[in-house]
């Protein structure tokens, strides 16, 4: 049995088990009927096919790939926090890393739905794996994707583990049984032994070593996709950088509403702190830089050069 | 080897736009409304256009204008840059040079449209519909076979098409020989395009014939491909005006 102090009970698990309240019931509700709304257009988009958005030639790619290549983006912030922050020893990130790590799973499951909604034969999905050519930047997005989103439901779920033995082992009173079995399954037996400390220690360190590859390489590709083509203006050799340092500056960004959000709703107010905002916020700042200094860098070598092709395109920016 | 290849004197090209009307009732392009038009959304497998599209100072004002037309079905490069890009295979370059379509196997992911350097390639926003007297009128020819779906047959929503060099020609020319128990040449197969052209300014044939006209053609010093330093070698060579 792992105890916790009652005050920590109170302050941490009973909110869990509290019943729903209005605000609640709310924003669920109004969320819900948004998913109802997008998948009732989605359902008239196949029947009628992509002619119902704006997309046209030459703009054949549009708002579909823009929140792709966004919340692709913003799903670095799980990363960037939690991995490299727990490889360089920065333990200030432990009271964020949990909403960073979330927000790499929802925003890579949003952003990979992205990619289905956008193309013209749905139907035709299991073509990529039967017909899959890997010269194609398209098969490397595919790979990458799927790649990042099993490694950051693990390393989500990992450092989860130790915490769902907790709620576990302090449930309320009164708590439904199939409550207790959920909490059950996915501590999957852990008894904050010793030895299981140092398997998952090491699980975790690895996991984040293993993670930062995947991250960097996953909107390099996404940029490729773009540089690989001649399209003026993206046939680029800064674009796959650009594009990483574009991602986890999008990151901190989702980060900071998503913590402000569970800091004000959980009263977390001790624990997500200025500590917390002021190197977030460093962080932010040098980010900003990098991506000031790659813009700025981009844009030199195309207004000195005057190319043909590339230079409308600089000019209409 | 064969290496099928188009060369278009724009010195004799009149913009007359017969091409165009030609490759459409051959292949049973869609035809869009003018709103749809308006959005980009026109398939035109073969183009005529003036050339800059946009009037700029160079071309001038009236009446000291300088005007230049051009046509455009697919460059039908060596090394193209469509095909690399699909995930799936749905277009391919064969052993002849052509690059084909497979509406059976394309899943809209719009890659090689982004992909065309001179956006040849063009997407079915919606599903193709024609007007009455036009619907009854349709070229019946297709290629068809396990997984394979190309040629003038009407396309599915959702997937890309392109200019082809009329290959259903070229596979029907083949069987005709085939049929009369001789050998194919290669002047039994013109795509549609070239057969209509009012001013003969379009000749087809084969590049890899060192006597063929289009090999004598190519040679010529007014002859020029577009966007010749992208590195995509297009096999549609065009003939600069004198």
């Amino acid at each position: 049995m792992l105890q916790i102090k009652r005050e920590y009970k109170e302050k941490l698990i009973d909110p869990l088990f509290a019943p729903l309240d209005r605000y609640f019931k709310l924003s669920a509700g109004v969320l819900l009927a948004l998913i109802l709304w997008g998948a009732a257009l989605y359902i008239r988009q196949v029947i009628y096919g992509l002619g119902v958005t704006g997309m046209g030639r030459p703009v054949y790619w549009s708002v579909y790939i823009v929140n792709f290549v966004f919340f692709i983006g913003i799903s670095h912030a799980g990363t960037l926090i939690s991995a490299i922050l727990r490889v360089t020893g920065a333990e200030w990130r432990r009271p964020i890393t949990r909403v960073a790590e979330a927000i790499t799973v929802f925003a890579l499951i949003v952003g990979s739905l992205q990619i289905l909604i956008d193309m013209g034969r749905i139907d035709r999905l299991p073509f990529t794996f039967i017909f899959g050519r890997l010269q194609s930047p398209i098969l490397w997005d595919i790979i990458s994707v799927t790649l990042y989103l099993l490694g950051s439901v693990t390393y989500l779920y990992l450092p989860l583990m130790p915490d769902m033995a907790i709620i576990r082992d302090n449930l309320p009173s009164g708590v439904p049984e199939w409550r207790r079995k959920i909490y059950t399954i996915l501590s999957l037996g852990w008894r904050g032994t010793h030895e299981q400390w140092i398997r998952l220690e090491r699980a975790i360190a690895t996991m984040a070593v293993i993670i930062i590859p995947i991250a960097v390489s996953v909107h390099s590709i996404i940029s490729w996709i773009l540089a690989t083509t001649l399209q003026p203006g993206w046939h680029s050799t800064i674009f796959a950088p650009y594009f990483v340092i574009g991602a986890i500056f999008s990151g901190i960004g989702a980060l900071f509403i998503a913590m402000s959000a569970v800091r004000k709703v959980f009263g977390l107010e001790a624990y997500i702190a200025q500590r917390q905002y002021r190197n977030l916020g460093l962080l932010f700042i040098t980010m900003n830089a990098i991506w000031f200094y790659f813009t700025f860098a981009e844009n030199l070598g195309i207004a000195t050069g005057q190319q043909t092709y590339e230079m409308p395109i600089l000019a209409t920016n | 080897m064969t290496k099928w290849s188009m060369v278009i004197d724009l010195d004799k090209c009149v913009a007359c736009q017969g091409c165009s009307i030609a490759c459409r009732f051959e292949n049973n392009t869609p035809v869009v409304s003018p709103e749809q038009a308006e959005l980009g959304r026109a398939i035109r497998w073969n183009d005529v256009f003036p050339m800059p599209i946009n009037p700029t100072e160079e071309t001038g004002d009236y009446p000291n204008v300088k005007t230049q037309y051009m046509t455009r079905p697919c460059m039908q490069c060596e090394n193209p840059p469509c095909v690399k890009v699909c995930p799936v295979g749905a277009t391919f370059i064969n052993e002849e040079g052509i690059i084909e379509q497979n509406y059976a196997r394309c899943i809209g992911c719009r890659f090689c449209t982004v992909g065309c350097p001179y956006g040849v390639r063009y997407f079915n926003w919606y599903k193709p519909e024609w007007e009455t007297p036009l619907a009854e009128h349709l070229n019946p020819d297709r290629i068809e076979g396990r997984g394979v779906l190309e040629g003038p047959v009407v396309r599915p929503l959702g997937v890309v098409e392109k200019c082809t060099y009329c290959i259903h020609r070229l596979h029907k020319a083949r069987a005709q020989a085939v049929a009369e128990g001789r050998d194919f040449r290669s002047d039994e197969y013109v795509p549609a395009c070239v057969q209509t052209c009012t001013g003969k300014a379009r000749f087809f044939g084969d590049l890899d014939e060192p006597n063929s006209t289009v090999s004598h053609l190519a040679k010529s010093s007014r002859s020029f491909r577009l966007l010749e330093d992208e590195g995509t070698h297009p096999k549609t060579i065009y003939l600069r005006e004198g």
